[in-house]
Formats: C-alpha cells, structure tokens, sequence
C-alpha cells in the first residue's frame, strides 16, 4: 500500500493497493520518523463477488467456454484459477467485472 | 469421471452464494464427421469445411475451429457443415486441431486431426515505392555521398537492401525464402516474419529484369511462378 494523499484538516489518509488475493489483512502504520503508529483495528477486507456464471453443464470431453461475471477481478490472468470439477479452466481473457475461460481438452487427461 | 456427474461447488470468492456454481459434464452436443480443406482462389484463403451435426445454424458465434491454439474466422454455419477461413498457423500444417460448439469439444474432433495446405499462390509486393528520373532511380533511404542506384525494374535496386512484402500461406514457423529462377539463388538476406501469412524480405545486391521469374521456397519446397501473382 502507499499513500495517496494526505488530508490533515481532518487527519485522514487515502491509500491505494494493487491488488491482492480475497482475504482479512492486518494494517500496520509505521511513521519515518515516530515509529509505529498503531496496528490495532486496522483491518482491510479484500473481496471479489461472483454475481453470474453463465455455463452450468458441458461436454466431457471439456472445451466448454465459461464467463463469469462479478467485481474486483484483477486483470492479470496469472492471479485467476478457475477449477471445474477438479479441471482447470483455462484464462482466455479477465476484466474487472468478467472471466472468461475454456475447459481444456478432459478426454486428453483422464 | 462419469456422464452427468453433479459438481456441487462452493464459491471461493466473496459472498457469492446465492449464485449456483453446481456443474454438470453432459455428452457432446456435435460430433465431427469429416472435414477438408481447398483453397478458394476467389479469395487467395484457404477454407477448411467441416461435416458433421449439432451445429446451430447461421449462428457464426456457436462453433469455434483452433489451429496451433488459434482461433479462425467462421464463414458459415448450417445444422450439418461448417466453414472457416484459415486465418493463422504456425506452420504450413498442423495436428492440433480443435472443433467447440456451445457446448465444448464435438465428438470425433480428435479423429481430425490434421490440416495441411499445399501452397498454391505467392504474392511478391514491394514495400517502397521509388520515383523515377530519367531512368536512374535513387531510393532516398540508401542514398549516400557520390553514390547512386540502378535499379533494374520499377522495384528494388540492384545494391540490394530494398524490401520486398511476400504473401503466401505460410506460417510464422515456416522457412521462406524468396528465389531468383534464373540464377537459382536465394534473394533474400533477411525474411521477418511477423504474422501469418506475410514476410517481408530485404534483398541481397542482385540485378533483377522485371521479366525474371521469382520462386517461393517454403521449408524446402519451391513454388513456381506460375501460382504468383
């Protein structure tokens, strides 16, 4: 994280983050020059929501192409996983709001 | 894994429960019976023609063909065939061939499993055009001190360098090479191959009359001038 700006009428910090996997993290602010500042109640909640996925059924010999809809996606394909039963789906594009992906070739791997 | 297998899922990300992540594995909904690939010279495309059902038909979005993991562009679609236009592949043929309908794979894609292209046509364009003075032709590009070009046709120039685009129906792991017929030499020094389809070449220093035949060499295969244009 790192600061984006700095309101002191109200003694307030913006912060911005680039991204980071759905979880609880623990904030801890540090100041250069006082040390730390405090790490209590400091709580940031990461989440991404999955509001549609358009497919429920496929072939079984797989290639099925699913979109999944939702929010707090990231957009760098390497941070999506997408399992269909135990089958990796694999990333063919990722939006903020949408993944799209395609079963791979199941016949192939069982 | 069996037919109709129930995935009961649960979601891993936020609260995304009231959306069912349930999945079921169904038989494929198309099945591939032949397929075939012509070269449409109305076109200057290879079409690959696929035969089989399940197709949804005039829907271009509902069937998918990929070669070397690249998708090509779907022409037509009826219950019973499906075309598309060779638009990328690595090489002049492939065994990783894959035919999606909606539902995924079609049945028999994997019986399929070869497209090859027997190179019929090249195209040779030059990339630069060169103005003409009283018969002597000086590409600004490579002009230098005292020195002064010839060229001996409309294109290139006889010190080489000049840049020829060549179309054919090869792939961007395909050796190409561009000949001169009547000294059967290799006329390009460098081939850059960005795209399917297209390379371009940067000559060797070679005089070359406008009548001279040029032969495209494909990984070893030479294609005549006749099939160019």
């Amino acid at each position: 994280m790192y600061v984006y700006s700095v309101d002191t009428d109200n003694k307030a910090l913006q912060l911005k983050y680039n991204g980071a996997p759905s979880g609880e993290y623990e904030i801890i602010l540090t100041h250069d020059n006082l040390g730390l500042i405090g790490t209590n109640d400091f709580i940031f909640e990461a989440r991404s929501f999955i509001t549609a996925v358009s497919a429920n059924s496929g072939s079984s010999l797989g290639g099925t192409l699913l979109t999944i809809d939702g929010k707090n996606f990231s957009e760098d394909p390497d941070d999506i996983l997408v399992e269909v039963d135990g089958y990796m789906c694999e990333i063919v594009s990722t939006t903020m709001t949408q993944i799209n992906c395609r079963l791979g070739d199941i016949s192939s791997l069982t | 894994m069996s037919e109709e297998a129930l995935n009961s899922g649960s979601p891993t990300c936020g609260d995304s429960a009231a959306v069912s992540l349930d999945w079921t594995w169904t038989d494929p909904v198309c099945e591939v019976l032949t397929m075939n690939t012509e070269f449409d010279n109305t076109i200057n495309k290879y079409i690959v023609t696929v035969f089989g059902t399940g197709f949804t038909p005039d829907d271009l979005t509902s069937v998918s063909l990929f070669i070397d993991d690249f998708e090509q562009n779907t022409i037509m679609v009826s219950a019973t065939q499906a075309q598309f236009e060779i638009i990328n592949m690595l090489t002049t043929s492939s065994s990783n061939v894959r035919l999606f309908c909606e539902s995924g794979l079609c049945a028999g894609y994997d019986q399929f499993d070869n497209v090859e292209l027997d190179l019929v046509y090249f195209q040779v364009i030059p990339e630069h055009t060169i103005p003409q003075v009283d018969g002597v032709f000086a590409p600004a590009r490579r002009l230098q001190d005292e020195e002064t070009f010839f060229f001996s046709s409309e294109y290139g120039t006889s010190a080489g360098g000049d840049c020829y685009r060549i179309r054919g129906s090869f792939g961007l792991e395909d050796s190409v090479q561009l000949y001169h017929v009547p000294t059967m030499q290799g006329i390009c020094r460098e081939v850059r191959q960005q795209v399917y389809g297209e390379a371009y070449c940067e000559t060797i220093p070679l005089e070359i009359a406008s009548t001279d035949e040029l032969a495209l060499d494909v990984n070893g295969a030479l294609i005549g001038c006749d099939d160019s244009s």
